[in-house]
């Protein structure tokens, strides 16, 4: 009953903060239409080529990488010849060219260029280098050992469908981000009841630790609810291709904001004000956004294999999971059992950091009755 | 006798080298109203704090209702409710959702929690405000909110840790008059840097200094411990103050009339307490006269809790 009443509260003050619900809401908001911008290309890309062939002694080659085509019949390459090799130059600064492919004047070698911090231009570059690989090996009589095929990743996860944009790969990462806002906005709502000894007057009433933070926890799982619901919504306004159940990512969603949550106690917990909670607080949202996965692919440091899942370093983290299993969901159309184990990681971690959470805030922020 | 419903024992607390509260044993009977007085930094929050159990005492016991205050008493605690010395508000809360809240909190019931919130807007004059959130409230109103709250559960001891701090005129009078009206009806605990006010409004007073409780009386008995009669106060004026002649000249004129002779040098103020102090006016402006010194404002008025206070606190600043 106190801990509903607790919730009760802790949601009227949410609500009617716009310091909060910025925080937990329109800052997301703000980065799904970011990630829109930078991440709205086709999983399947048409990468543009410039091509610098003075001598045309590499027509052949330029042959075989316009038949190049993904299994959906897209051309995997776009090939625009240019002389000037400056203008070819310009247009690979401005970003008009992934890659400059120049043909060398004496004949036998052709050099790919482009911009060495630009994870599309490896993408393309590989794939040139396959097709150029595989036409050589031809004009040389080699048998072919193997052949590189471009396909969907939704193709190899044992879905109907799957994600067709970047954005679809990326958008579920703003779920988590917006979940791991969660962590500041706790920390500062929790801190603010500490510095103007409301929680004082809560004590006297009394109300347990247990019943104080579940209360809490329980207006900040509402949050996530919506947080959820419209960050979807948004996101397949903007041309998200989601295919799972929403029920299911909302699950997820609260699931990861229990660890999120008990996050912002612990940082309640050891801070003096609402600045230091919400400094502390948004660092480690930050942190962890990183660690998760959700905004880049981290790289895989498995520690060991778990009923053969690989568990990573970051694993121990419930949002590395939570990402997993939410981005499977939305991105990829995954049932129950598809991320029963990621899910399942994540509540585990989530339970075991709430328990130290409210450990922590009890010793540190309760006084003795 | 009345019944005893507060009673602590030997309760002591530190904070480093600092002894906060030292001792303090005292009982508070069923209906009174206990003021509660001391200097800022005597330990009188610190001590409400561990009657009401936000602090661990390091050593000694408070009973409540005759019953020991230990860990989880939280049917016991029910009992007492406390007006912070801060205002301590939801900013964002209503006044009548944070009443309701509080109530219902204490384990009313969400109609009783309502009705008790609705009766005490009223009697505050703040039922126009019921459907403000306090951070929008002036200072007074959330000083009336704030004592709202120690009320809402109709609680049996009620703690108000200078209750009328910061408040103007008018919220003072109105605050002044429900405290009043509290009495016999609860009992009520009551800290205040206002003498004036726990005069009228206390039947005891227990005065606090440096942790240790130094008088435990009603302020009549109190008062009646300075001496017996009224206070004459003569303000001095002009140069070449040699106070302890100014003094030997005082005693030896007043000696016979056993009455109490002070001089504040920094007021500049000549003070006699006794008896008919009226009647060693003329004998002092005469000395004054001979000192050098001519006679300012002249007033005369009754033993003060004041008085008492200061007597047993000293004028030096504290904090």
């Amino acid at each position: 009953m106190k801990m509903l009443l607790v919730a009760r509260k802790s949601l009227l003050e949410i609500v009617r903060e716009p310091q909060l619900i910025g925080l937990e809401l329109g800052l997301p908001l703000a980065f799904l239409i970011l990630t829109l911008l930078m991440y709205n290309t086709p999983l399947l890309a048409t990468y543009q080529v410039w091509v610098h062939d003075p001598g045309e002694r590499a027509e052949r080659m330029i042959e075989e990488l316009r038949m190049q085509r993904y299994p959906t019949g897209e051309p995997v390459f776009k090939l625009t010849a240019e002389e000037n090799l400056q203008n070819a130059e310009e247009a690979l600064k401005e970003r008009a060219a992934v890659v400059l492919l120049k043909a060398n004047p004496g004949g036998g070698q052709v050099s790919l260029r482009g911009d060495a911090l630009s994870p599309v231009f490896y993408r393309a570059s590989v794939l040139l280098e396959a097709a150029l690989r595989q036409q050589a090996d031809r004009e040389i009589g080699r048998s072919q050992v193997a052949r590189l095929a471009v396909e969907s990743i939704a193709a190899g996860s044992g879905q109907s469908q799957g994600p067709q944009t970047q954005f679809d790969l990326y958008a579920p990462g703003m779920i988590v981000f917006a979940l791991l806002m969660v962590i500041p906005q706790t920390a500062m709502l929790v801190s603010r009841e500490v510095r103007r000894h409301t929680l004082d007057r809560l004590q006297l009433a009394p109300v347990r630790t247990v019943e104080l933070l579940v209360g809490i926890s329980l207006a900040q799982l509402v949050v996530a609810a919506i947080q959820v619901v419209t960050i979807t919504w948004l996101a397949t306004a903007l041309g998200f291709h989601g295919h799972g159940s929403l029920w299911l990512a909302i699950l997820t969603g609260l699931v990861l904001c229990l660890g999120s949550i008990a996050l912002g106690l612990v940082v309640a917990a050891c801070v003096e004000n609402d600045s230091q909670a919400a400094n502390l607080g948004g660092s480690i949202s930050m942190l962890l956004v990183f660690v998760s996965g959700a905004w880049f692919a981290m790289p895989a440091l498995t520690l060991f294999t778990l009923a053969g899942h690989p568990i990573d370093l970051f694993d121990i983290f419930p949002a590395t999971s939570g990402f997993l299993a939410l981005q499977q969901v939305l991105a990829y159309g995954a049932g129950w059992r598809d991320i029963a184990f990621r899910l399942a990681v994540t509540l585990i971690l989530s339970l075991i950091y709430f328990g130290i959470a409210v450990l922590v805030f009890k010793r540190l922020r309760m006084q003795p009755p | 006798m009345p019944d005893v419903v507060l009673r602590t024992q030997d309760l002591t607390k530190r904070f480093g080298d600092l002894v906060a509260v030292s001792d303090l044993s005292l009982e508070v009977y069923e209906g009174e109203v206990f003021g509660f007085l001391g200097p800022n930094g005597a330990g009188k929050t610190t001590s409400i704090n561990m009657i009401c159990g936000l602090i661990k005492p390091d050593a000694g016991s408070v009973w409540l209702l005759g019953q020991l205050l230990q860990g989880g008493d939280q049917g016991l605690r029910k009992n007492v409710g406390v007006c912070p010395q801060e205002i301590v508000l939801w900013e964002r809360l209503t006044c009548l959702e944070q009443l309701i809240f509080m109530g219902q909190m204490y384990g009313l019931s969400a109609s009783r929690a309502s009705a008790s919130a609705r009766r005490l807007l009223e009697v505050l004059e703040l039922t126009d405000k019921a459907k403000v959130q306090a951070r929008k409230l002036s200072g007074g109103m959330q000083r009336r909110l704030n004592l709202a709250m120690a009320l809402v559960h109709d609680p049996q001891i009620v703690v108000l840790d200078e209750p009328d701090a910061g408040l103007d005129p008018q919220s003072r009078v109105r605050v002044r008059e429900y405290i009043h009206s509290l009495a016999r009806v609860k009992t009520v605990i009551l800290t205040t840097q206002n003498m004036d006010e726990a005069e009228r409004l206390a039947d005891r007073v227990g005065i606090i200094d440096h942790g240790k409780l130094l008088v435990l009386d009603t302020p009549q008995a109190l008062k009646a411990r300075l001496g017996e009669g009224d206070v004459l106060e003569v303000e001095l004026t002009g140069e070449a103050l040699d106070a302890g002649r100014l003094k030997a000249s005082l005693q030896d004129q007043l000696g016979r009339r056993e009455m109490q002779v002070g001089i504040d040098l920094q007021r500049h103020l000549v003070s006699v307490r006794g008896l008919n102090a009226i009647s060693a006016l003329a004998p002092i402006q005469a000395v004054i006269r001979e000192n050098g010194m001519s006679v300012g404002e002249v007033r005369l008025r009754q033993n003060s809790l004041e008085d008492v206070f200061i007597h047993l606190t000293g004028r030096s600043m504290r904090e």
